[in-house]
């Protein structure tokens, strides 16, 4: 018995069928679970870029047709450029893993990529923190008049809020991820090492 | 990319080159249940990968790439049922097992295959599939040399269980 009498073996199943297959039913089934998915990554992003799109253009709007509190022009433009950006990212996001390289290149690709995703949200402070607070603080100073306390309170109740609904998911799904790909990578790297010190 | 062409390009791939996928699935799980869940991973990495395909490497080298990724993914996510691979040995919606005509000798290949290491499962398949040293260290990222040294163990280890088993008395 040697090995390729093994191989014989094995060429034979090529002439039967391992399974019988619902080809129809299978991929409208596929295409129907990966665009579900597709929504549901997009969904927080989106919603997230619209909240501040909107805001922003509100917050444009009121200067630019009663011609007053120029102030929020620059509000608003913060709130505007904070929506582009995140925006931006979606768009970045929706960029494919390409199969033209070797597996240990894809697996580099996609720690990058995770990496990426996770310093974005990693200066959440400057993109998401930073204007809320300008925006509360100038709102005080100019507004603040005889407005009641707590809602100074709530408005600034959003902020560690919002940072904390951004930053949990590095912990949770990114860091374990980047784990999990790095421990792949090291699996495909260990046999050209174990080869080479042969 | 249109849909209806993504749609076409999928439907081809999976008429062409479901052997290659099967035999994948086949050497990652051990019950009808999870060989459903792999393939169904699979294809859909691989209806997502299509509108970057540009040709650059050949089609059945891509999608064998999509399928050791996905398949080496969900073998560690998977871990646990694995361990249990009798607690559902239902059909799937999608796919039946043809487990009556399959060769005895095959189902034995397919045991050793599942019990080696997640990289040695895919160069011992790629082999099997003969595929040539080149190939295969370009499919996986691996040295030539590499991939010869190590299949050379595999070989030599899978013959020498072969042999020790006598196999359902076949020689």
């Amino acid at each position: 018995m040697d090995y390729n009498d093994i191989q014989l073996i094995w060429d034979e199943q090529n002439a039967k069928t391992l399974y019988a297959f619902n080809e129809e039913a299978f991929e409208a089934e596929v295409i129907e679970k990966h665009e579900s998915l597709r929504r549901r990554f997009s969904f927080c992003e989106l919603t997230l870029a619209l909240i501040f799109g909107c805001t922003g253009a509100l917050t444009i709007s009121e200067p630019l047709l009663e011609n007053t509190d120029h102030f929020q022009y620059f509000t608003g433009s913060l709130y505007l450029l904070v929506s582009v950006a995140i925006g931006i990212h979606w768009k970045r996001r929706q960029s494919l893993v390409e199969f033209d390289r070797s597996l240990v290149q894809i697996v580099d690709g996609m720690i990058e990529q995770i990496e990426s995703h996770i310093r974005f949200l990693s200066w959440a402070w400057l993109w998401l923190a930073l204007p809320y607070a300008i925006v509360v603080g100038l709102a005080f100073i100019l507004h603040g008049d005889g407005k009641p306390a707590w809602l100074w309170f709530l408005s600034l109740l959003g902020l560690p809020l919002s940072l904390w609904m951004t930053l949990r998911d590095i912990p949770r799904i990114h860091r374990p991820k980047i784990a999990e790909l790095h421990h792949f990578k090291k699996t495909l790297l260990e046999a050209d090492e174990n080869a080479t010190q042969r | 990319m249109k849909r209806a062409e993504q749609r076409r390009i999928l439907h081809s791939w999976l008429d062409q080159h479901r052997g290659l996928i099967f035999k994948v699935v086949r050497a990652y799980t051990r019950n009808p249940q999870d060989s459903e869940d792999l393939f169904q991973e699979i294809a859909v990495q691989l209806w997502q990968s299509i509108p970057a395909f540009k040709g650059a490497c050949a089609e059945t080298t891509w999608i064998y790439r999509v399928a050791f990724f996905v398949a080496s993914k969900w073998s560690r996510k998977e871990g646990q049922r694995r361990e249990s691979p009798e607690e559902d040995p239902t059909e799937g919606r999608f796919l039946t097992p043809r487990q009556a005509s399959e060769d005895p000798r095959v189902a034995w290949l397919y045991e050793q295959i599942g019990k080696l290491k997640e990289i040695d499962r895919s160069l011992l398949l790629l082999q099997l599939e003969g595929h040539s040293y080149a190939e295969i260290g370009d499919i996986l990222g691996l040295k030539e040399s590499a991939v010869g040294a190590r299949l050379s163990r595999l070989k030599q280890s899978l013959t020498k269980n072969y042999s020790k088993e006598n196999h359902h008395g076949l020689q």
